[in-house]
């Protein structure tokens, strides 16, 4: 398994007025072709950032953005904006956003959606992208007659299948899938992880998917990053980090699983995710962790690799 | 509870003709359309050109009222009637090869209760090409065998290019003159001849008050023009045209100057309607297109814009649009431009960039940027659609104030020069103190088309409105 995409040293900053949100800090990591990466961490951690800065599809207020993402052999933030636009968005690259409901136009049809990037990209004429369209969205699950219809008049889930179609149709090499079932109810949701874990298989595609369910992660990931405020915290294979988490803000987060019907009382980590514009010194949770150190509150931790792909930025690793 | 707004211009449509409001306003519309398309069934397309030329009027009546007044009184008031050569039987001797004597008549059945119209009465005209002068009486002779020589005097042809046109108004000298003779004949009163109205008196019955407009009645029956002319010239000809004016004419009258207000009305409406559809429309469409760039670009564009809004916002259209017309002649296309030139931004720009910061925000726009839409193409494909149904209300709420506007230049006698507008007929009517003088028709029927074209596009886009603004929307 080669290696599709290469993460290097990749920061992204927010400006605001109180000074640059430092949402992605120092993240390296790689995505072999027909790998599944996923991204966890709490709401605010900088999961989506990472996501974005990928893409390119950065807010206005950036403050920093820079590292190299070497895609195929490539260093894509080398490219300029028009030719980021025409190569990779897409083509190489496409993401699967956040709740479905809201990434489909109201008032342009399912059908029209799915086929625009093929009318932008390859300068298809409408009707030809529409058909190709319908296929993808067969693929999916979806039947011929929603290719006319109008996002409202789907569910939730058939609207999710219609933006997994989308970010399908230029056969790209990566998926970045944001939260891909978070707004749905769970029979949906196992019905579209399924769903990717079929595109998965039959496609080759690789998949960074970002989430804040770790047990949803465990369906589809080969790989598991985990993040806290901004940095990578943790990286492993699945079963490194679900059987052997190493930081301690991971073993807190598999901790606070529930199971079901289960005696055990749901754990949870005391205090609240640290401002990103202003994080604690030294490593960022260690106004959160129980085994904080001294060194802890002065020194960044370094990244310990542990074993083979399993590194893990904590002092407590460090001899 | 609130219904989500529908998607597609076929959904709205459909929804707006289930009001009442929107039937109404599209029935008023269709009928609009429906006027424009009967210019040319009702007239020549020519005729338009004459509008301005009063000699393609002298036909008509002036200031008469529309036809169908007689609907509201017990009269019947006096038609147009217009005898041409050919309606008058002519006979023509040639006498010993020395001179001529021609004969005209002509029959006029005047059953009407009312006298021709008081301002012109009526009009005889002489066509002869004799190259000797004329000795000509006219005559009338009237259904109780009483008859009134109206004129009696020669036409002198020398040194005149043939054929020669003599016409001879009521108004006249000498047909009053003539008119006197008749009504101290028959009357014994002893009247002054320039008070005398020959078209009162000579359709009157016979009374002391026959002159009185007031007093008289009208002798009904079968009245003879008879005209007679005698020459040197053994080859001479003459003709006589002879026009009795209606005190009534047409569908919607005549005013001072005699021309068909119906003409004017039919044409005025395309017009009306034309000017206030582009006007709004090409306005509609440039403020949400600088609205919608404000919105997306942000940053300096954006506040070049608003703040552009804002001063173009200060700026008064209407007086500058009166010094500019003042100046210039400005036909209603050329206003068209100087409104879009005055108005490129407006208050709807301000209102759509908010709309559009709300839109950009949404994660179907990020998705549609993150495949690679281009700025246009998310612009147009993709904002544009959201905000299509607001802009659509504010073009069809903004028609009837273009509409105003043209018939507010109008008024002040700085509309369009040579097309009759609606409001270039209400000026016309202004200008001639029509409502001062009665003349109800010259008035009311532009005032009224303007006022319900005006009242069709506000019906329309108040169901619009309702239909798109979800707020007003109730299930």
């Amino acid at each position: 398994m080669g290696t599709l995409l290469d993460v290097r040293d990749l920061f992204l900053y927010y400006a605001t007025r109180k000074g640059p949100v430092k949402a992605a800090d120092d993240i390296s990591f790689q995505i072999g072709e027909g790998e599944a990466v996923a991204l966890v961490g709490e709401s605010g951690c900088g999961k989506t950032s990472v996501g974005i800065s990928l893409l390119r599809t950065l807010p206005r207020n950036v403050h920093t953005y820079k590292g190299e993402v070497i895609l195929d052999g490539e260093d894509i933030m080398k490219l300029d904006d028009e030719e980021f636009r025409r190569r990779i968005r897409w083509k190489k690259i496409s993401m699967v956003f956040q709740g479905a409901m809201n990434a489909l136009n109201p008032v342009l049809t399912v059908g029209f959606q799915v086929a625009e990037p093929l009318v932008i990209h390859e300068g298809m004429d409408k009707k030809k992208a529409l058909k190709i369209a319908t296929e993808y969205l067969m693929d999916v699950g979806l039947r011929e007659m929603f290719v006319e219809r109008y996002p409202h008049e789907l569910s939730g889930g058939m609207k999710q299948r219609c933006v997994i179609a989308m970010s399908l149709i230029m056969n790209p090499k990566l998926v970045i899938l944001d939260e891909p079932t978070s707004a749905l109810d769970l029979m949906t949701q196992a019905n579209i992880m399924n769903l990717l874990k079929r595109l998965k298989r039959d496609r080759k595609l690789s998949y960074l998917f970002i989430t804040h369910d770790l047990p949803l992660a465990s369906e589809l990931a080969d790989k598991v990053i985990v993040m806290y405020a901004g940095k990578m915290v943790e990286k492993g294979t699945a079963e490194q980090i679900y059987l052997d988490p190493k930081h301690p803000y991971t073993q807190k987060l598999i901790a606070s699983v529930p199971i079901l019907r289960g005696e055990k009382e749901l754990e949870y980590i005391p205090g609240e995710v640290p401002s990103l514009i202003d994080p604690p010194q030294g490593c960022r949770f260690h106004p959160r962790c129980p085994y904080a150190k001294d060194i802890c509150r002065k020194e960044e931790p370094p990244s310990i690799e542990i074993e083979k792909e399993h590194s893990v930025a904590c002092w407590l690793y460090a001899e | 509870m609130s219904a989500p707004a529908p998607v597609g211009l076929k959904t709205i449509f459909k929804e707006m003709m289930g009001t009442i409001s929107g039937k109404l306003g599209v029935a008023i519309i269709i009928f609009l359309i429906i006027l424009s398309m009967a210019v040319p069934v009702y007239t020549s397309p020519g005729t338009i050109k004459k509008w301005n030329n009063p000699k393609a009027w002298v036909d008509y009546p002036k200031c008469a009222a529309p036809g169908w007044t007689d609907l509201f009184t017990k009269k019947t008031y006096c038609r147009n009637m217009v005898f041409n050569p050919q309606d008058f039987y002519k006979y023509s001797e040639s006498i010993g090869g020395i001179y001529r004597v021609i004969y005209l008549i002509g029959v006029i059945e005047y059953n009407y209760d009312s006298f021709p119209n008081i301002m012109d009465g009526f009009k005889i005209s002489l066509i002869t090409n004799s190259s000797e002068n004329l000795l000509v009486n006219i005559t009338l002779m009237r259904p109780d065998d009483l008859s009134a020589t109206l004129w009696s005097d020669s036409i002198y042809v020398t040194g005149q290019t043939l054929p020669i046109v003599t016409e001879l108004s009521a108004m006249d000298h000498d047909i009053k003159k003539g008119t006197c003779t008749f009504i101290r004949r028959v009357t014994g009163e002893n009247i002054d001849w320039k008070g005398v109205i020959p078209h009162i008196a000579l359709f009157a019955k016979v009374d002391p008050n026959m002159n009185d407009p007031c007093k008289a009645e009208v002798l009904k029956g079968k009245y003879k023009l008879l005209i007679w002319a005698i020459t040197y010239d053994p080859d001479a000809d003459l003709d006589a045209k002879f026009i009795v004016y209606g005190s009534v004419y047409g569908l919607a009258g005549t005013d001072a100057r005699g021309r068909d207000i119906t003409i004017g009305i039919l044409w005025g409406a395309p017009i009306a309607l034309a000017f206030g559809l582009m006007a709004s429309v090409i306005l509609g469409f440039l403020h949400a297109i600088f609205g919608v760039m404000a919105g997306w670009f942000g940053g300096k564009i954006d506040e070049v814009i608003q703040r552009a809004t804002e001063m173009l916002m200060i700026i008064p259209t209407m007086p500058i649009l009166i010094l500019i017309s003042f100046l210039f002649r400005v036909n209603v296309w050329t206003l068209i431009a100087i409104l879009v030139a005055l108005n490129p931004l407006g208050g709807s720009t301000l209102t759509i960039r908010s709309m559009v910061l709300q839109i950009k925000e949404e994660q179907h726009i990020l998705a549609a940027l993150a495949y690679g839409s281009s700025n246009y193409r998310i612009m147009f494909k993709h904002i544009f659609p959201r905000i299509l149904p607001y802009m659509v209300v504010g073009i069809v709420m903004s028609v009837p104030g273009y509409i105003f506007l043209e018939a507010s230049l109008s008024i002040l006698g700085l509309g369009e020069p040579t097309l009759p507008t609606w409001g270039k007929i209400l000026s016309d009517a202004f200008n001639h103190r029509a409502l001062y003088l009665g003349w109800w028709w010259w008035i009311l029927i532009p005032a009224i088309l303007i006022i319900i074209t005006a009242f069709a596009f506000g019906l329309l886009g108040y169901s619009l409105d309702k239909i798109v603004n979800p707020r007003l929307r109730e299930i």
